[in-house]
């Protein structure tokens, strides 16, 4: 029996799994996938917004702020990446000034403070910015925006709430719900299990979780955006450059990464669910396109890889945070952007507010906010990584050339709480794979790595989900003969 | 008249092969192709290069070829003759690891040691 | 720190021809770091044969080519160290290694020779739309998990793409038992050798469609279908699309030099080849580092690899014996036809009687000239009654016909009619 039950480990579940952490809550969180975080955490931005967009009053609003200034603290404890790049809403045309002065109003109507967002000409802008378009006259400079790898945020979370006592079933789908005697049974294909509460952090199917329960009040609707990623070496751009918004969303950015790639894109539109994940031709020439409006001298010939995901949108036009009407179910529902900035502070509004305004709950005084130190070989020095070496001679072994990846950062990453079980959840967790050569070299090496640390044959590799064996079989076998 | 391409080496010349002139080839730049001309409109023949099991080794095959040329028709029952056999390292190249192979006349042999 | 004469990054067929080459030539001081366990390179696991007819005469498989390449630098002696990863470089020569018995490693070299190959280029270069399940896979990673591992990777294939590695690898996959629909090639004309489309393609009746190019993947977790289309100069035709149910998509659409060591370091890369611009020392851009083999310009026959990569050694052994080079350079342009020429720069002092020039046309043509001129002046004509993209030619140009250059500086190869 456990005191919380949350449904869906993307960002939303996993910040409130750790929140929940820091209490005496017996807690479960439910991941329908082979690994966790990847839906919508896995395919987005990676922006941690200013907080200058959401409209006043807004729960999005409420939250981007306060969500965003607590990634710097949130990121020296769990230690993900964290980069404050800034960022600027770049205008062309005398109606988008116009635009982006609305902005500035907006932004510091929400709680931005004037060190937080100003306004720069064409000069200042070039001089930080060499590769802006030539049609760009003014923009709104973010100071405060930032980058981060959103599937690490969120295995931090979890890893570090999971050490922390929280329990997590992955290839667990959620198939229906029943309430008795103030006791809800979850139902999936691992099994059921009994909770007083559920938190509903389940992305794009959080109108199917909740009608299981609830009398349907909310649609969400896939609105997908497509990617283009850009090679390492490509000097394009030094912050996140955003043209100005539209009804459609943010529109189409240039937003570098952490690692150093660049990220051209998203696009937005209304797909079937069934279409969520796929890229399109038609998408990803229009943003070949549109961000030419904003950014110059563009190296297409230098796209590594292509993804596409989806923004849970909902039908009220802003996060769905709440306690239904069926006692001790929470929607945590509608979480596009400004999400991923967003959620360490609602979580915290879920478990300080939802949870413990209803429910009482002691404090969990062995809580450690620290997760495990990771070790990223290719940021250490020489003589940093001789001492790793020491430790472990797998440090020593590099598995993925392009981006310099050891045997012992792979075999750790499985091994953490929360780990790699997949090919795709070691490239999420340590690059290998995420380079240039798109795992050409390194791919059966990370296969039989996991083969052997899993202790499972190399047939049964998966790539990312349940259906995606590596290899088809060996030969030489009764069926491999041709008739 | 028929056209074909030649196979003896990288280069492919196309071939004229006249059926009724006694198997007559023109565009050949060199013997092996009017001899390949010939031979493959009467009885084509290939060199296969194959993998078998190998146990005790670096890797899980190790690389084989046919000794010569065998017809083309029993391609497939090689592979089939190859698919059985399971090698023990340490082996030679060159080491010949079954003998008329598909009674072919032809030997099997590694292309590397292991 | 530990310093060498000479450095060579990869033991495969460029590094290998290298290192022997130098050695003959007396540099004895050599270390050559592999990353894959054994020597030899990618030819352990082409297991086909097509090796060695120029250099050896005889027609070899890639295991046998490069065993006897390996015996003859094992005989030598020549120090060399497996499992060991260069991941860092920098201009003063020091190269950072890794392996699991030393760890990291910095060591110095007084030249360094860049023989780390090539790369596939893979779906999200070309930006493949649709789905990304399991089930695609660049040729070559398909042939290690065959040749080494003993591991189909699908039953039902589709290959993107006719080059060689594809068609091999249609012949392969069969032969282990697995289905091959199809080949496409975005280009009117395969990008393969004539021989493979017969003894790959023909014997098997697989069909090849020119002209055509997958534009959808569809399936979530595993490959299921992909979407087959005609194109109109690299447009898809409307209408054309035709679905076909696959486990797999093998994809043999293109090599590129692995040089993200050049890159570290700002070494000056041709944008056609995707490797380095070298002299005709095959040094690059930056003072003590050449390259050779496929890190240099992607090859077709691993006997040119080898011959280039012999030159390379004697190159370097000179360079290590001379003490002042001529800063006088001409340039080599490509112009009609071509699209690269290898070396792109040579040095007027050059000594040797001879020089190799290797380029690639930009399509297929018959009978045609190349021109060599300077200034408007034709200085040589070589007849080619075929050429084509897929194969790289080799022009040996005698050097007393750079000497007498005036005025241009720049050497032009055209292909003009005959």
């Amino acid at each position: 029996m456990y005191d919380v039950i949350i449904i869906g480990s993307g960002i939303s579940g996993a910040c409130i799994a750790r929140e929940c952490a820091k209490y005496q809550m017996k807690t479960l969180v439910l991941e329908k996938n082979m690994d966790v975080a990847s839906e919508t955490t896995l395919a987005n931005s990676a922006i941690i917004h200013a907080g200058h967009d959401p409209k006043p009053g807004t729960l999005k609003a409420k939250f981007n702020i306060l969500g965003s200034r607590m990634y710097e603290q949130m990121s020296k404890e769990l230690d993900i990446p964290y980069w404050r790049s800034g960022g600027m809403v770049v205008a062309t045309s005398k109606e988008e000034i116009h635009h982006i002065e609305e902005l500035y109003q907006r932004g510091l109507e929400n709680g931005l403070s004037k060190e937080e967002i100003s306004i720069l000409d064409q000069e200042e802008i070039r001089k930080i910015e060499p590769n802006i378009s030539d049609d760009v006259l003014k923009a709104l400079y973010l100071p405060t925006t930032a980058i981060t790898y959103p599937m690490e945020a969120a295995i931090a979370n979890l890893e570090n709430a999971m050490d922390n006592g929280v329990d997590l079933q992955t290839n667990a789908e959620v198939t229906s719900i029943d309430k008795e005697e103030g006791i809800f049974k979850v139902h999936t294909n691992q099994g059921d299990f009994q909770t007083k509460i559920v938190v509903n952090a389940a992305g794009l199917y959080a109108e199917k979780i909740s009608d299981m329960v609830v009398e349907n009040y909310f649609t969400i609707t896939p609105r997908r955006g497509e990617y283009l990623v850009l090679d390492k070496d490509v000097d394009l751009v030094n912050h996140v450059i955003y043209p100005v918004p539209s009804k459609k969303g943010k529109g189409i950015l240039a937003t570098p990464q952490y690692h150093g790639n660049v990220l051209l894109g998203p696009t937005s539109e209304f797909v079937n669910f069934s279409q969520s994940k796929t890229t399109s031709s038609k998408g990803l020439n229009d943003i070949k396109e549109n961000i030419k409006k904003s950014v110059k001298n563009i190296p297409f010939h230098k796209v590594i890889r292509t993804f596409a995901g989806s923004r849970p949108t909902p039908s009220t036009k802003d996060f769905i945070i709440e306690e239904t009407s069926v006692k001790g179910f929470i929607n945590v529902a509608g979480i596009e952007s400004p999400g991923l900035s967003a959620a360490p502070a609602y979580a915290i509004y879920v478990v300080e507010e939802l949870i413990l305004g209803k429910h009482s709950f002691k404090k969990n005084d062995d809580f450690n906010p620290y997760r495990k130190k990771v070790h990223r070989l290719n940021e250490l020095s020489i003589s940093e990584k001789n001492k790793l070496f020491k430790s472990d001679q797998g440090y020593g072994q590099i598995i993925c050339r392009c981006e310099q990846v050891s045997k012992g950062e792979i075999i750790d990453a499985i091994h953490r709480s929360a780990g790699a079980r997949t090919v795709v959840g070691v490239k999420h967790r340590t690059r290998a794979g995420a380079g240039r050569c798109q795992s050409g070299f390194c791919q059966s090496l990370v296969a039989k790595i996991l083969a052997e640390e899993l202790n499972i044959p190399l047939e049964e590799v998966k790539y990312q989900g349940q259906h995606s064996k590596i290899v088809s079989g060996k030969t030489k076998g009764e069926d491999c003969e041709r008739i | 008249m028929k056209t074909l391409t030649c196979i003896a080496c990288p280069i492919g010349c196309t071939l004229e092969v006249d059926i009724h002139d006694n198997y007559k080839v023109t565009g050949n730049q060199c013997k092996k192709g009017a001899e390949f001309g010939r031979k493959e409109l009467k009885n084509p023949t290939r060199t296969i290069t194959s993998t078998v099991k190998i146990l005790g080794g670096k890797y899980a095959r190790i690389p084989v070829k046919t000794s010569d040329e065998v017809p083309k028709e029993k391609i497939f029952e090689v592979m089939k003759a190859l698919n059985q056999i399971s090698l023990k390292s340490p082996v030679q190249i060159n080491q010949v690891v079954l003998k008329n192979v598909a009674q072919t006349g032809v030997d099997i042999i590694t292309t590397r040691s292991m | 720190m530990r310093e060498y004469d000479a450095i060579v990054i990869g033991g495969g067929s460029a590094g290998l021809a290298a290192a022997i080459s130098l050695h003959k030539e007396g540099v004895q001081d050599i270390l050559l770091l592999e990353r894959d366990q054994e020597l030899g390179g990618i030819l352990n696991q082409c297991i086909h044969n097509g090796f060695g007819l120029k250099v050896f005469k005889e027609e070899l498989t890639g295991p046998e080519y490069a065993e006897r390449y390996v015996n003859e630098f094992l005989e030598r002696n020549i120090p060399y160290k497996t499992k060991s990863m260069v991941i860092k470089m920098n201009k003063d020569r020091i190269v950072e290694y890794a392996n699991e018995e030393e760890g990291f490693v910095q060591v110095k070299a007084k030249a360094i020779i860049l023989t780390t190959g090539c790369y596939e280029r893979n779906a999200g270069a070309i930006a493949l739309p649709g789905q990304r399940p399991s089930g695609i896979i660049t040729a070559g990673s398909a042939q290690k998990y065959l040749n080494m591992d003993g591991c189909l990777v699908g039953k039902k294939v589709f290959i993107l793409g006719s080059g060689d590695i594809g068609l091999i690898m249609a012949r392969r996959m069969t032969l282990e038992g697995a289905e091959v629909l199809g080949v496409a090639e975005v280009m009117p004309y395969s990008g393969g050798l004539k021989r493979n489309i017969v003894q790959c393609l023909e014997d098997y009746d697989i069909p090849l469609y020119l002209s055509h190019t997958v534009t959808e993947i569809i399936g979530e977790d595993h490959l299921q279908q992909i979407v087959l289309q005609e194109v109109k100069d690299f447009v898809p035709v409307e209408g054309t699309e035709k679905v076909f149910d696959v486990d797999t998509l093998l994809l043999s659409i293109g090599l590129i030099p692995e040089q993200s060591l050049a890159e570290q370091i700002g070494i000056a890369l041709d944008k056609k080849t995707r490797g380095p611009i070298v002299d005709e020392s095959y040094q690059t851009s930056v003072e003590g580092f050449f390259a050779c083999g496929n890190a240099l310009h992607v090859h077709d026959l691993v006997d040119f690899v080898s011959k280039e990569s012999t030159q390379a050694g004697k190159a370097v052994a000179k360079y290590l014996r001379k003490t002042s080079k001529s800063e006088h350079a001409i340039q080599t342009i490509a112009t009609k036809g071509v699209s690269y020429i290898v070396p792109q720069k040579i040095h007027t002092d050059y000594d040797e009687k001879h020089i190799d020039l290797f380029f690639r046309v930009d399509n297929v043509y018959t009978n045609k000239d190349i021109v060599l001129s300077s200034n408007n002046q034709v200085i040589k004509r070589y007849k080619r009654k075929h050429l084509a993209p897929a194969e790289m030619e080799k022009i040996v140009l005698p050097t007393s016909v750079l000497q007498n250059l005036q005025g241009d500086l720049q050497v032009a190869l055209e292909v003009r009619e005959s």
